[in-house]
């Protein structure tokens, strides 16, 4: 009996490891492979040693593409996150309408990321847009947004904070959780929102917080479609973020081998921020009823 | 237990048969005699007149079979690689431009050069010839950049139309007096108005795209390029491409009479000339049928003229090439296919329709022909004098694209700088001096010289 329930459970477990060795072990591996060669595809692999790396180091525009990949991650994780969180906290509230509200900020993360970026590629105009319109219109100077250098990625980030509909669902959810009874005690000590915000809310919140960042680093770290179709990386590479460059090597110069190698450099960056994350994590997350 | 058993084998069976029947790729339904794949991105302009050269094209060839796949143009290198790992190339297609020269060094493309003589000999504006002289592709059309213009701008403005032949085209500082009559601020002073507003802009005079073909037509305009004329050195630093690069920056920043870095992004030609925000727009060839649609739906009232002359007035030609691949076990039916389907007469409606123009030079001379071509409602009057007569007469070279490997980083390179003069932020000469090191450096390791003779047109 034990055994046949071992069988069903390595049976249960197979469809998961197949599609793991399959779609995602055999590509890193091979990925890791393929940035020490020279690989044209239609013939043989040739072994180079480290020569994609040295190239990609001595010239081209590495160290623009990690620079505008790490600013965005950090700047689009913190803004989602900072921004979603307080949005969730509106949306916590009891009033009237709660579920409309709830829906038109999810709304945005239902548009499919091609269709926002060529709106929001009219709204960024910078002569006929809406935002350099409203700008004039507060008497304010018009901004260049994503034709600018210095603006290109803040520009994102506010295209990023705007589809922050699931981050807000998970802090909603997380929201739910915080215990009632913790909140009126405070309320009844005299506390004001800030030492409920603070004492309360904030710790239970933690592993929700230490959730959405990691996923949202992760996710901004991989950015593509928003440089690819509205900037190409520009200007002057400031968007090139790095599966651009991916992009680039491998399917606009056929340097797969060097494309492998920028994918490469990408998967240490977020494996090493990921591991920062959790390691530094015990000091800020707090798990509510957890031995400590 | 024994029905989770059967639950576990049976996800796993599932999935795993997914591996197995998804791995193949769709293939044709199987006939008696020759499948040719063909895969091109005219899925949104030209289904219809595709669908239709392909089958006369079977209909003349008995036994012979074409399954066209439509792959979007976006995704069109993405896709061709990911079929060059798999070994599973087409037959032929429509290709992308900055790549063919490199995949025909590397073996991939069939030598055409026995395939346009005679009455198909074609354009060598739009030809993909190597060092050697092997003839690798032809683009399906010519298509040279011109300046699209609303009539009723200029008549409201009361100037006469831009110039429509090469004899008369505008020099440049009759170009800015024109380009600045027409550029309006939000309180309706115009650009030579002293009182002119450049940051509340309501219409502007001129607009470009800034991509390497338009750039590189004003700097040819210049008499400056980005290569020698062999390609053995970098010229992008000399003083006549600077100037050439200054100038269209000046637009912007001096003159004000183009939309800023990013405009033209948003309002294309199109766009641009029906909402009577711009007034002069170049663009190439090809813009002509979507303006013919505003033309009939919207009732825009639109022009054609040369480009201005910086210091000659010349422009230059692109379009895509059609290839047959070197993997194909059918090359004979292959090369057929592409000799039938570069034939302007399989694909009527595009050229008619303004999309294309033909590749063939007959075309270009026998009036019978260019009366089936430009005699109609797509092609305005001054069309003749404007397009054709410039193909001929103001082509001066080819562009790197048609001798060269490697253009694609060579331009990635020097791109960013040049975004730094559109944005007003260097001159040229600082920009470029500072991209010149890196540029070089990829020349020596990456481009081949040619013979001198093999770019010019002239």
């Amino acid at each position: 009996m034990r055994r046949r329930e071992a069988v069903a459970g390595y049976l249960f477990v197979l469809p998961v490891l197949l599609g793991f060795l399959v779609w995602v072990l055999f590509p890193l591996v091979g990925t890791v492979v393929v940035s020490f060669t020279d690989w044209p595809l239609d013939q043989p692999p040739k072994w180079v040693h480290l020569q994609n790396y040295r190239s990609l180091v001595a010239t081209g525009p590495l160290f623009d593409s990690v620079r505008a990949t790490l600013y965005f991650a950090a700047a689009s994780t913190a803004s989602r996150v900072i921004v979603a969180f307080f949005v969730a906290m509106l949306l916590n509230q009891e009033v009237k309408g709660r579920a409309l509200f709830r829906t038109i900020y999810y709304l945005p993360s239902i548009v499919p990321i091609v269709a926002s970026s060529m709106i929001f590629l009219w709204c960024f105009q910078p002569d006929f847009g809406l935002f350099n319109a409203v700008l004039r219109s507060l008497g304010l100077p018009p901004l260049r947004w994503i034709f600018g250098p210095d603006t290109v990625i803040p520009s994102f980030v506010i295209m990023d904070v705007w589809a922050a509909g699931p981050t807000i669902v998970i802090f909603l959810a997380g929201l739910q959780g915080v215990p009632r009874e913790l909140l009126d005690a405070v309320e009844v000590d005299g506390g004001k929102w800030r030492h409920r915000m603070i004492a309360v809310t904030l710790p239970h919140m933690s592993p929700y917080i230490l959730f959405n960042s990691v996923v949202g680093l992760i996710t901004a770290l991989q950015t593509f479609t928003q440089g690819y179709v509205m900037t190409r990386g520009g200007p002057n590479n400031r968007s090139l973020f790095m599966v651009i460059l991916i992009w680039r090597e491998a399917f606009s110069y056929g340097e797969f081998g060097t494309a492998a190698a920028v994918a490469v450099m990408l998967f240490g960056i977020i494996a090493l921020l990921t591991v920062l994350v959790f390691v530094t994590s015990s000091r800020f997350v707090f798990y509510y009823g957890a031995q400590r | 237990m024994r029905k989770l058993l059967v639950v576990a084998v049976a996800t796993t069976c599932l999935i795993c048969s997914g591996f197995v029947f998804a791995s193949p790729a769709s293939e044709a339904a199987s006939v008696d005699g020759v499948v040719l794949r063909y895969t091109d991105w005219h899925g949104e302009h030209g289904d219809d007149t595709t669908n239709a050269a392909l089958a006369s094209f079977m209909e003349a060839n008995p036994g012979v079979v074409v399954d066209r796949s439509y792959i979007p143009n976006e995704q069109y290198m993405e896709k061709m690689n990911a079929l060059l790992a798999a070994g599973n190339l087409p037959d032929a297609a429509l290709f992308a431009d900055p790549s063919t020269i490199e995949w025909g060094l590397a073996g991939r493309l069939l030598d055409l050069s026995d395939l346009f003589t005679g009455v198909h000999e074609k354009m060598p504006h739009i030809s993909y010839i190597t060092p050697d002289g092997k003839l690798l592709a032809v683009a399906g059309a010519v298509e040279i950049q011109i300046i699209y213009y609303n009539r009723d701008i200029f008549d409201d403005a009361g100037l006469p139309y831009p110039p429509a032949s090469a004899g008369e085209a505008w020099s440049w500082d009759e170009f800015l007096q024109v380009a600045k009559q027409l550029t309006i601020d939000v309180n309706g002073n115009n650009a030579l108005s002293s009182d002119f507003d450049p940051n509340n802009i309501d219409r502007y005079g001129f607009s470009m795209p800034l991509w390497f073909m338009p750039v590189m037509t004003y700097m040819y305009s210049n008499e400056g390029s980005l290569f020698s004329l062999d390609f053995s050195e970098v010229t992008v630093g000399d003083d006549a491409a600077l100037e050439a690069v200054d100038r269209l920056a000046d637009l912007m920043h001096v003159h004000h009479v183009m939309p800023k870095f990013g405009g033209s992004v948003a309002y294309g030609t199109d766009t641009g000339l029906l909402s009577g925000k711009v007034a002069m727009a170049m663009d190439g060839q090809w813009a002509l049928e979507n303006l013919n649609i505003l033309r009939r739906e919207e009732g825009l009232r639109f022009g054609i003229g040369v480009l201005a002359s910086m210091r000659v007035p010349v422009t230059s030609a692109i379009g895509g090439p059609i290839v047959a691949f070197s993997t194909t076990e059918h090359p004979v039916e292959a090369k057929k296919l592409v000799q039938f389907i570069m034939d302007p007469a399989q694909t009527p409606s595009y050229i008619q329709g303004g999309l294309w123009q033909p590749n063939e030079k007959r075309y270009y001379h026998e009036p019978e022909l260019i009366s089936w071509w430009i005699d109609n409602d797509n092609h305005p009057p001054e069309y003749r004098s404007a397009v054709l007569d410039y193909t001929l007469t103001s082509v001066p070279r080819v562009l790197p694209i048609y001798r060269i490997a490697g253009f694609n980083p060579f331009w990635d390179i020097l791109n960013p700088a040049l975004e730094q003069v559109w944005l007003g932020e260097k001159s040229a000469a600082e920009a470029i001096a500072e991209a010149l090191p890196e540029l070089e450096a990829y020349h020596v390791e990456n481009i081949v010289p040619q013979n001198p003779l093999s770019a010019e047109l002239r």
